[in-house]
């Protein structure tokens, strides 16, 4: 069995990091005391802080281990959701989604439906993203605490109760800016704690050719094995890939999701804002090299008799550390999934805090309270997350494959809401009524994808015309029919029904001077010009691996 | 008008003191305390000549890694400990209005009118 044991070093540096996290929660007490500090953060973030926050919200640990597993099994083959699943949907939201976000100066995502649609559609989707971002935060904390238990034989219900006391205690104190910081910091620890991993495996082979040297060449293709679903290890088609993962799931995602758009919110210019998921991009473009590296170097170490087979893929990266790290450097490791773990968690609560105060409590319950009252909300709101995220854990634990869940509610509550923001943001004619049915039946239909196919009521042929496709194809393609409902219906609908306001319509509809260009700012201050760096980068990445 | 003007801060608009802009420090401070552990603890395996517990011990990367996470943290400490000086002298210049002659000789207000 794959186990770690932990020294008095270890504990030093695991203990330096709580106590680090904890201190920099009360020091940041003294500087939140309005709501907009609490949930924007103050509003004053540079673009490197603001897009590292952006990043690492979606680099926690279950990714990370997650996806080194997966590139076990699938190779480079899973760097696509680094690349293609990744970069298009942030420079997107950067360049032409951010000036509408951030221009009406909107606390969450669900207030751009608002503004933009109407109320119901607002509250549909802030009641469905608050319950997503719970589900989410509980089953990654019980991931968190059934890697740990594993890993270094630690006790489930004291991780689980640790790490979520912690985490309510600096979310309550500073707010978002508590978050951020945690987030900024799992960034740094996560590079300087797993890449040395990387690192070590090339070293103890000699060079990265001779990784190679020990694994199939199919392992190696980004594109050239996608012809047909059959020829790849994923069992997924380009198109699956690329309307699937690099359009409708990475879109809705990246665009949407309003736990990362949120650090963006926080930026203290409209440049800003735009520059961070750039500046993002190219960092979350570096991640494939330690994340994939690992998984590729764990299966050369497996297919040179250095190692057993492993029982679970996703042990992967937990393998090398265990192999190339000492004591001291161990605890670094550790501290660094848990760091990730734990910024996770951080992350969904503050997003959820601000949906519930901003989009259900103000709107619904309370709407003309005082500023003070909202934050008194909002920290109250952060223990009670916290305590539903703790149940939900709870819960997984006895359901053993909710882990599989993970990936369905991304598809019922993001892929619908990302067709109906692109009408909304791009399209005058669409209006309330039109959206709001249009994303009501397209996560209708997600959902019933799902649970008709978990209960074998139907055939996988039906959604993703492959009788064998792979939980991760039925997801890109549940993800394609959801958008495409909500597509065509909100289209429809609006067509037949009364045609929105266009005096309303102001700074919330593209039109051809929407788009800022910064002619008065040197070429290097430019958030298109890293843009198009960035893209010419994924397409030359994209070439190498073909 | 789409884009909001009042969102858009000046290019040469003095930055407000924020916690978060101590955000640097404390990172690289963190990165110090882990290099010296590290480095500590790799140093009295080597002197104490103990049996290697990992593969590739002999390289010693606690060692390396250690002094890596030294250095970076140091850099990091240094570099924002004097921007946060350089930060509190221009804000002190530009709220006392300074007069330019005067200004002149704080490095950072000039630097930022260049």
């Amino acid at each position: 069995m794959l186990v770690a044991h932990l020294n008095f070093v270890d504990w030093i540096v695991i203990g330096i990091y709580f106590a680090f996290v904890l201190g920099i929660g009360f020091y940041l007490k003294h500087h939140t005391k309005t709501g907009h500090d609490f949930f924007m953060a103050g509003r004053k973030n540079s673009s490197w802080l603001a897009g590292l926050a952006f990043l690492s919200a979606n680099m926690g640990a279950l990714e990370l281990l997650g996806m080194s597993g997966q590139a076990y099994k699938y190779g480079v083959l899973t760097a696509h959701f680094y690349l293609i699943g990744a970069i298009p949907a942030m420079l997107f939201l950067a360049i032409f989604m951010m000036p509408f976000y951030y221009s009406n100066k909107i606390h969450s995502v669900p207030g751009y439906l608002q503004l933009r649609f109407n109320e119901h559609t607002r509250t549909l989707n802030a009641f469905a993203f608050a319950v997503m971002t719970l589900l989410v935060s509980g089953i990654n904390l019980y991931a968190m605490a059934l890697v740990l238990n594993a890993f270094l034989g630690w006790n489930m219900n004291v991780c689980m109760w640790a790490s979520s006391l912690t985490v309510c205690l600096y979310i309550s104190l500073g707010g978002l800016t508590s978050a951020i910081y945690s987030e900024v910091l799992q960034f740094f620890l996560i590079w300087f704690g797993l890449f040395l991993a990387f690192i070590m495996g090339i070293i103890d082979f000699g060079s990265w050719g001779a990784i190679k040297a020990h694994l199939s060449s199919s392992y190696f293709h980004l594109w050239s094995n996608t012809g047909h679903a059959t020829s790849n290890p994923m069992l997924v088609d380009w198109f699956g890939i690329v309307m699937g993962l690099g359009f409708v799931l990475s879109f809705g995602y990246w665009t949407t999701d309003f736990l990362v758009v949120q650090r963006t919110f926080s930026a203290r210019d409209l440049r800003s804002a735009q520059m961070s998921p750039v500046l993002a991009s190219f960092f979350k473009m570096a991640l494939p090299f330690m994340v994939v590296g690992a998984g590729l170097i764990a299966l050369a170490l497996v297919n040179t008799h250095q190692i057993e087979a492993l029982k679970k893929p996703d042990d992967a990266l937990l393998v090398l550390l265990i192999r190339y790290y000492p004591s001291g450097l161990l605890g670094l490791g550790v501290t660094a999934l848990l760091a990730g773990f734990m910024s996770g968690q951080a992350g969904n609560i503050s997003a959820f805090n601000t949906v519930f105060t901003y989009d259900l409590y103000r709107t619904h319950i309370a709407k003309n309270a005082s500023d003070a009252h909202y934050v008194k909300v909002g920290r109250i709101m952060t223990i009670v997350g916290i305590l539903v995220s703790v149940l939900t854990a709870y819960w997984a634990m006895s359901m053993p494959s909710i882990m599989e869940y993970m990936q369905a509610l991304f598809s019922i509550v993001n892929a619908p809401l990302f067709a109906a923001i692109l009408l909304g943001m791009f399209w005058k004619r669409a209006n309330g009524i039109g959206a709001f049915c249009g994303l009501f039946c397209g996560m209708l239909v997600a959902a019933s994808m799902f649970l008709l196919i978990k209960f074998n009521a139907i055939s996988p042929a039906w959604v993703a015309f492959n009788p064998k496709a792979s939980p991760m194809a039925l997801a890109f393609w549940q993800a394609i029919w959801a958008w495409s409902t909500t597509l065509v219906l909100t289209i429809l609908i609006s067509l037949m029904t009364k045609k929105p306001d266009a005096k309303k319509l102001d700074g919330l509809v593209y039109h051809k001077n929407a788009i800022k260009k910064y002619k008065h700012l040197h070429w290097h201050k430019r958030p298109a010009v890293w843009a198009v760096i960035s893209l010419i980068i994924l397409v030359t990445l994209n070439i190498i691996y073909w | 008008m789409l884009v909001d003007e009042k969102h858009e801060s000046p290019e040469h608009e003095p930055e407000q003191e924020h916690p978060i802009s101590l955000l640097w420090f404390f990172i690289g401070l963190i990165l110090l305390l882990y290099g010296i552990v590290i480095f500590t603890t790799g140093f009295m395996h080597y002197i104490d000549d103990q049996p290697f517990s990992t593969v590739l011990a002999k390289l010693q990367p606690d060692m390396l890694w250690g002094a890596v996470l030294f250095i970076t943290g140091l850099l990091f400490c240094v570099i924002n400990a004097i921007r946060h000086r350089c930060q509190k002298k221009r804000m002190s210049c530009l709220e006392n209005k300074t007069p330019e002659s005067a200004a002149q000789k704080c490095c950072c207000y000039s630097a930022e009118k260049k």
